[in-house]
């Protein structure tokens, strides 16, 4: 049963297209993430999907209705973003009270707990807090409020390495123990990789590729060897990246080879290994196949 | 899947308006502190011998009342419904559990509240002034009586003034939010309108200071408070949590 | 416990190798229970999906089977399955790859056991 179905969504504001046609759809109780350039609309889509931006055109289900306006999908989701606007005047320990009495599921003890834990006192305000503080606090209630649909939208921002790792654990643990739909934006793909399900790619307003975070993994696969004997077995295959080092070529191509193939890459001395799910996502998402290194490549080689 | 949940609307709007009545304290600090210096004017203009204060604005508060308490009073009233309606406070409770109708529903309820609470304080605290007054000069006995019916008139009358004020607030802050443009046009607006009409004594006005049945003051408030409200609601209904 | 983050194989591929291995080393007996998806999951920090994955590979090969609500238990034979499947594509892989590197040097067939031989009785085989 999808919990949320896009089809053709489109948003733009006054210059910029933000969405230009994107569709999905997502299954409940999954933890995807959502991952794209800055720029990409990830944002926006997220924001759709929480019911605070409302789309141009196309259609937007979440729980089965549209989510702008609705109370259903407000009851069920919470959005956690660096603004999340929080009263000011409230100590952290009575917004977590409050939060509890908007939310059913909320865990009040669970939210002191983790309050505790990360040295947060529960008397200052929402402003005294540093930029990491503050979103670990967005955190705390979120992972807390155990809605149905839960979004992250770059939660992390300002956290530090320990704080990240103890965050991604209790999400662990609570997607574990309570399961919930979990929608994940992250710029750090390679430290929540494994936490993943799914992994939805947004790029230029669209959906780019949807799919397993195990199939992104084998996706690609880098050859390499010497330029002469790359140009000839690459032929006509589909590049996603190349880059020349010294007299070698090194090319990432789709890993759809067969086993034969595979035996003319070993007999031709062609190296082949494996393309990482955060490089694969750089090279898909890139605008010159040989990346920045296009922007110092002079056309006089001295 | 966690349980889905289901809120009536009732269930919100009670909730949010809790909420509100804890999140915006900072408006009965304010309330009282713009009451004090309110009070500090209307010693000042006693001393002073004379009732001159403002021109125009303070004159018409004349009629039912002398206090500048009043006064400030539904400045505070006018200032609190357009900070609720403006972005910071807004948007408080698109952190949790809402959606256009219920936020603008509490809001309305809570401008009813600090409405309430303005009439009754700002009421009280004449009341007390003149007392106090009459307690410390004993020069003349007050000619005027002052029943209870009249101290119950007196905040009814005050707290309505405060709703209207925080209604037109309310709708004036919502029309900011609804296109950044306003914020210049709205003020420009509204001077424009005293300036031009300030000395003609605007029929609008009239309308409400020179009503003397009480109960067609009260339902002509009652019916202009509810327009603002309505109409900020339909204008606040499509627009977007924008931070 | 923690993966090996240079491993570039998917997450479910290695949790089966390393649950193999823990079979292998006698930590569960036959029809002995093993840890479910969930005890996997929190135990390598990754999404129970992935670990379920991981056991559903082993299931196919017949080293574990599914006991509906009960969990995941090891097969009759999964220690010689195991050894089987490991002498059959681990092990096979890798003497491609010796064969394969030896002849890139020209290094002959002698010179080759030769090689194997000393590393052999180095280990007191």
């Amino acid at each position: 049963m999808p919990v949320i179905k896009c089809k053709d969504l489109t948003k733009h504001y006054s210059r910029k297209r933000a969405l230009d046609g994107f569709s999905c759809m997502i299954e409940e109780n999954k933890m995807t993430g959502i991952i794209g350039r800055n720029g990409a609309g990830k944002t926006t889509l997220l924001k759709i999907l929480a019911g605070f931006f409302q789309e141009n055109s196309g259609d937007v289900n979440v729980f089965g209705e549209n989510p702008f306006n609705s109370l259903n999908v407000s009851a069920n989701s919470i959005m956690i973003d660096q603004d999340m606007t929080l009263p000011t005047i409230l100590k952290l320990g009575e917004i977590i009270e409050e939060a509890n009495r908007f939310y059913p599921n909320f865990d009040r003890e669970l939210a002191f707990r983790l309050l505790s834990y990360f040295s947060l006192d529960e008397k200052t305000y929402v402003t005294e807090l540093s930029k990491g503080m503050r979103s670990t606090f967005h955190s705390i209630i979120g992972l807390s409020a155990r809605c149905a649909l839960t979004i992250f939208d770059e939660p992390t921002l300002g956290m530090d390495a320990g704080v990240r790792k103890d965050f991604y654990r209790a999400l662990l643990k609570e997607f574990i123990a309570y399961p919930r739909t979990v929608l994940f934006s992250s710029h750090h793909l390679e430290e929540i990789e494994d936490l993943l399900e799914d992994v939805l790619i947004v790029h230029k307003g669209r959906n780019h590729l949807h799919l397993s975070l195990d199939e992104m993994k084998t996706y690609a696969i880098a050859v390499q060897g010497s330029k002469s004997m790359m140009s000839e077995w690459v032929g006509e295959k589909e590049v996603l990246f190349t880059k020349e080092i010294g007299g070698s070529t090194y090319t990432v191509v789709k890993n759809n080879l067969s086993a034969d193939e595979r035996e003319v890459l070993r007999m031709l001395d062609l190296t082949v290994s494996a393309v990482s799910a955060t490089d694969l996502f750089v090279y898909l998402t890139n605008e010159s196949k040989g990346g920045i290194d296009d922007v110092f490549r002079r056309d006089d080689k001295g | 899947m966690m349980s889905f949940v289901e809120m009536t609307r009732g269930e919100v709007i009670k909730r949010q308006y809790v909420y509100k009545l804890k999140a915006y304290k900072g408006s009965y600090s304010s309330l009282m502190i713009i009451q004090i210096i309110g009070l500090l004017f209307s010693f000042a203009s006693i001393i002073s011998g004379g009732g001159s204060g403002i021109v125009g604005f303070n004159y018409e508060l004349n009629v039912y009342s002398t206090d500048f308490v009043v006064g400030f009073t539904l400045l505070w009233a006018f200032i609190t419904g357009i900070s609720i309606a403006l972005q910071h406070y807004r948007y408080n409770d698109f952190a949790f559990v809402t959606n256009r109708m219920t936020s603008n529903f509490s809001n309305v309820l809570f401008l009813l509240t600090s409405a309430l609470l303005g009439g009754v304080t700002a009421t009280l605290i004449g009341v007390s002034f003149r007392l106090l007054y009459s307690l410390f000069n004993t020069v003349e006995i007050f000619a005027v009586s002052y029943t209870l019916s009249d101290l119950v008139i007196g905040m009814s009358a005050s707290a309505s003034y405060c709703l209207c004020f925080s209604a037109i607030g309310y709708l004036s802050g919502t029309i900011i939010q609804y296109h950044k443009l306003f914020k210049y046009l709205l003020p420009i607006g509204f001077i424009g309108l005293l300036i031009g009409f300030g000395e003609d004594m605007h029929p609008v006005f009239s309308f409400f200071f020179r009503e003397t049945s009480f109960l067609l003051f009260f339902v002509k408030i009652v019916v202009t408070s509810v327009l603002c409200f309505v109409l900020a609601s339909c204008i606040s209904n499509r627009m977007e949590v924008r931070r | 416990m923690i993966l090996n983050s240079e491993d570039s194989r998917p997450i479910y591929i290695q949790i089966a190798v390393w649950l193999e291995t823990e079979i292998l080393s006698g930590h569960f007996q036959s029809n002995e229970k093993v840890y479910s998806q969930y005890q996997v999951a929190e135990m390598f920090t990754i999404n129970p999906a992935t670990a379920a994955k991981g056991l559903t590979l082993l299931v196919e090969d017949e080293i574990l089977y599914k006991r509906r609500g009960l969990g995941m238990f090891v097969t009759n034979n999964a220690k010689e399955r195991i050894l089987r499947k490991r002498k059959e594509q681990t092990l096979k892989k890798l003497v491609v790859d010796l064969v394969a590197e030896a002849e890139r040097l020209g290094v002959s067939e002698d010179e080759l056991m030769t090689m194997i031989q000393t590393v052999r009785g180095g280990r007191g085989e």
